[in-house]
């Protein structure tokens, strides 16, 4: 039973590194919410 | 840096819009603001031809003909990404729709006559092509995924990537449907940007699954001019603000200082084009500039029915003025990679006018669709490529009717366009940009002929529509996809470039973040950026813009469509 889980636990962590990565090198996860801070007036 | 006054260099929608801004976001006077432009409207024309013979240009021959309408262009829009449009629109009443709002205005029309193009593609011997079935072969998937995957932080990658350049091993890409549909609905040619049509995939993904029937395009009630920029000018007249036209600025005084390290304009030169007189303005440290440094309709040319419209090789005055701030500063961009490569940017096109509505009838047979509806494009029937493959000759659009206020019940108002004017017509043995507005309209005829379903062609109706032509105006563009040429990031200026104390640059020729360029929407959003910054309101209240290319179930439907 234990080993199921370990098996799961493993498997859903994988799945999520996968996710984040994806994420990250395809920009999904950018943030691009300072990109007009440069136009700020001083 | 905050100011309290604006001098405006060009008076299209950029420009403007940054006047709407500053009256009502920044609670600035209307007489606060001065325009100095050649004309109030930029791009966005559309107008009676004889009240435009000081465009047609041609010292050698006279516009005989100068009944008619002319457009230059045409937009279509969509609600969902020019967000920053349509909150414009919301701020000033319509210029023909009484009590209605420019923008309630537009989409009171939108909702009454929505657009499902049913013909967007057509093709000689099959009729027309079910655009669903987007052609991709796996290379072809494998290369726009890779496009459409790739990071804002990492588009640099794409300086200076031709279209053709990206797609080199895989020519294939070139004779899908939605090649066809996608580089005549937006004007893309194989020579523009990489990293432009990158922008594209990002922020119109979602047009990906319905660009055959173009669902997702909005249209205003008229022609751009009076639909938007009318209620633009009536707005801002009312306000009190200056525009001043027939003026073409030609030269900039700048702040010297020791380093060339600040941009600070003194002053401007200008041309009265009416007087041919030399004027100059003070530019004080009040006052902001914001500068719209390039035109797609800069050095555009009329023809009319019996006469082509003779090539202009002037720069264009916006380019111009431009050249001459890049050459004084490193980072206010490159307008050679602009206005120098026509042969990358130009195209035909036509305004054709008739007194009856047997065209407008034969082209619904024919498209099985209503007025307004749609975009068509013609496909070739042999190779007309450089690379030996089949290609659009040729797109028209037939509006809505009517297309002008003054039009007649009984006119017709029809544009099309050419984005290859250096072709030979099938029809009529020259190049498009060679041809006369009757010789426009026989390849017009040519291409209706080889995609009619019968029984009756509409050849058997030739004499009747030529008797029914008021006019066809052809326009030669010459800087028409010049916002797509071939670029790298650093090629156009910021909005607000480094280091300057009072000059800002609005328009389609602007970088700014992730917007794609030649929407309406991108002119807007750089007005409405050089607004906020002068009036000193944070850019936290920007007119938040959607980014359709992080939305999950967005990407799920194109991979989807991507296999059709």
């Amino acid at each position: 039973m234990n080993k199921k889980w370990l098996k799961v636990g493993i498997g859903l962590g994988l799945v999520a590194i996968g996710a984040v990565y994806l994420g990250k090198k395809t920009g999904l996860l950018e943030d691009d919410s300072h990109l007009y801070d440069e136009f700020e007036s001083i | 840096m905050q100011k309290k006054k604006a001098i405006m260099i060009g008076a299209g929608i950029a420009n403007m819009a940054a006047a709407v801004y500053l009256i009502q976001e920044g609670k600035w006077r209307g007489d606060q603001i001065t325009f100095y432009s050649l004309d109030d409207h930029g791009s966005n024309d559309g107008a009676p031809v004889d009240t435009v013979t000081d465009e047609y240009w041609n010292k050698n021959h006279p516009l005989e003909n100068q009944k008619g309408y002319v457009a230059r262009g045409g937009r279509m829009l969509n609600y969902r990404t020019y967000v920053d449009l349509m909150d414009l629109l919301s701020r000033i009443p319509s210029a023909t729709e009484p009590g209605m709002t420019a923008e309630e205005d537009t989409r009171d029309f939108d909702a009454k006559h929505p657009t499902f193009d049913k013909a967007r593609l057509l093709e000689g011997g099959k009729g027309i092509i079910d655009g669903g079935k987007l052609g991709f072969n796996n290379k072809d998937r494998v290369l726009l995924t890779k496009l459409i995957a790739m990071p804002d932080s990492e588009e640099e990658k794409l300086d200076n990537v031709t279209i053709a350049e990206y797609f080199k091993d895989d020519p294939h890409f070139f004779e899908t449907n939605f090649w066809f549909m996608w580089e005549t609905t937006f004007a893309f040619r194989t020579r523009s940007s990489a990293q432009e049509l990158r922008r594209y995939m990002h922020q119109m993904i979602y047009e990906f699954t319905q660009i055959e029937h173009l669902v997702g395009v909005n249209r205003t009630r008229y022609n751009q001019y009076e639909s938007i920029m009318l209620p633009l000018i009536n707005y801002l007249k009312e306000q009190g603000c200056k525009i001043i036209l027939n003026r073409r600025v030609v030269d900039w005084e700048f702040k010297e200082t020791a380093m060339q390290d600040e941009i600070t304009v003194t002053g401007l030169k200008m041309i009265n084009t009416k007087t041919q007189e030399e004027e100059h303005v003070v530019v004080d440290g009040d006052t902001g500039v914001l500068f719209t440094n390039g035109s797609i309709t800069d050095s555009a040319t009329l023809g009319d029915y019996e006469t082509p419209a003779e090539e202009n090789m002037d720069y264009g005055a916006a380019s111009s003025l431009w050249k001459k701030a890049s050459e004084k500063f490193y980072n206010l961009g490159n307008p050679d990679k602009f206005f120098a490569d026509r042969d990358a940017s130009e195209w035909v096109s036509f305004t054709l006018t008739t007194k009856n509505h047997v065209l407008l009838n034969e082209i619904t047979r024919i498209t099985t669709q209503e007025p307004g509806n749609a975009l068509n494009s013609f496909i070739s029937t042999t190779p007309i490529t450089p690379l030996g493959q089949k290609d659009v000759n040729m797109s028209i659009v037939v509006h809505h009717q009517p297309h002008f206020t003054s039009q007649k019940p009984n006119e017709t108002v029809i544009w099309g366009y050419f984005l290859y004017p250096r072709r030979r017509g099938e029809f009529v043995d020259k190049e498009y940009i060679k041809m006369n507005g009757k010789e426009m309209l026989e390849e017009l005829l040519g291409q209706l002929s080889k995609v009619d379903p019968g029984p009756v062609n509409i050849r058997e109706k030739e004499t009747e529509i030529y008797d029914s032509v008021i006019n066809n105006i052809p326009v030669y563009m010459p800087y028409a996809s010049a916002l797509f040429n071939n670029r790298a990031k650093s090629d156009r200026p910021k909005v607000i470039p480094k280091h300057s104390t009072n000059l800002a640059f609005t328009g389609e020729f602007v970088e700014q973040p992730y917007q794609m360029i030649f929407t309406e929407q991108s002119a807007v959003r750089s007005g409405e950026i050089a607004a906020f910054h002068f009036a000193g309101i944070p850019m936290s209240r920007l007119v938040k813009t959607p980014r359709y290319d992080k939305d999950i179930p967005t990407l799920m439907r194109a991979a989807k469509k991507m296999f059709d």
